[in-house]
């Protein structure tokens, strides 16, 4: 059974296919359009996978399923694993447990972008110019010490956001040098 | 370095989303300044789904009542031309401006991708023109990376389907 989505015109399950492309819902006659691929029918493949017996004497069986055959190592603790019980993160093998560990102590998949942030923070501050006393010299730092891609960012890095966050906020340091000695220079005068 | 993903879709007007294609999987990013990433990987991808929203019917009602309205507005006006100039700017300006750029666009959509364990809404996705052409480009992808040309046809998916309920 295809699990079709939910209509997002009446919030209800009543999606209902009608051939390979269409589907309809049966609560507000709305239609969708659909692309189906032979995954659909990989819950077949994953239940063959789960009984692999073990006919050799001497070859290791996964941790989890005694009757499955081990095909790999977890990568943190050692586990033999079965391919049920696999868990591939880029070129790394984990159990699921292991890698739900990691994705909770690492926040793994969540990113900050200091090549978003940057920019923002030497311009917006613009607005309420005062502040700019505080972000940028706060920006010139942190765009030498953020200035390295992320190890685990999968997109491609704006070296020159950076880059242009710190002329920016160069030029705003200078501008309160400048004011700063000015008004020393009066306040002497 | 070797650029890994080429951009399918940017942001949109009202989601932080933006869609990639990487070799064997589509990579959604979520957020602005602090992204999690979701991958989908062609292999495991088991429907798409296309639908129109109202969104492009109901932007062309608003504004469309908008510019009627300003039409209105200017045309009380009439003895003062500087001050309808200036109001038409503003009061048909911009209503025409978001009416053309919506009819440019075209009609809105919503996409839908399925795998084995999620059902994920591409929100950046909003219009039916662009959505085809991502479809366009990425089923070809996904049929391949599950051994075929092309996605499933009704004649292949009825008897599979119907075959459990014929056993009960």
């Amino acid at each position: 059974m295809i699990q079709l989505p939910k209509c997002h015109k009446c919030k209800t399950d009543s999606l209902k296919q009608l051939n390979a492309h269409e589907a309809e819902c049966s609560n507000c006659m709305h239609s969708f359009k659909l692309t189906i691929f032979p995954a659909v029918f990989k819950d077949g493949k994953t239940a063959t996978v789960e009984s692999t017996q073990v006919f050799h004497e001497g070859e290791s069986t996964c941790f989890e399923h005694q009757s499955s055959l081990a095909v790999a190592t977890c990568h943190d603790c050692g586990r033999f694993l079965c391919n049920l019980c696999t868990v591939k993160t880029g070129e790394l093998i984990q159990c699921l447990e292991c890698f739900v560990k990691t994705k909770e102590s690492k926040n793994a998949d969540k990113i900050v972008r200091w090549d978003q942030i940057l920019p923002a923070l030497s311009i917006l501050p613009i607005l309420i110019w005062p502040f700019t006393i505080f972000t940028a010299p706060a920006v010139l730092i942190l765009s030498i010490l953020k200035w390295k891609n992320p190890e685990n960012n999968p997109l491609p890095y704006s070296h020159a956001s950076i880059a242009i966050a710190f002329i920016f906020a160069l030029i705003q340091v200078g501008f309160w040098g400048l004011f700063i000695v000015g008004l020393a220079s009066g306040g002497l005068s | 370095m070797k650029k890994k993903y080429k951009k399918l879709k940017g942001f949109s007007s009202f989601a932080y989303q933006k869609l990639y294609l990487g070799e064997d999987h589509l990579l959604v990013s979520d957020g602005y300044m602090v992204e999690q990433y979701k991958r989908l990987y062609f292999a495991d991808i088991e429907l798409i789904a296309l639908s129109r929203t109202s969104t492009f019917a109901l932007i062309n009602a608003v504004f469309g009542v908008g510019l009627v309205l300003g039409l209105i507005l200017v045309a009380g006006f009439q003895d003062n031309p500087e001050a309808a100039w200036t109001l038409g700017i503003f009061f048909l300006g911009m209503p025409f401006l978001v009416l053309l750029i919506n009819l440019i666009k075209g009609p809105s959509c919503m996409l839908e991708i399925t795998t084995g364990v999620q059902q994920l809404k591409i929100r950046c996705v909003s219009r039916e023109r662009k959505a085809r052409s991502i479809l366009k480009r990425t089923v070809p992808m996904i049929s391949q990376a599950q051994g075929r040309q092309a996605p499933l046809s009704t004649e292949e998916l009825q008897p599979r389907s119907e075959a459990p309920e014929a056993a009960t």
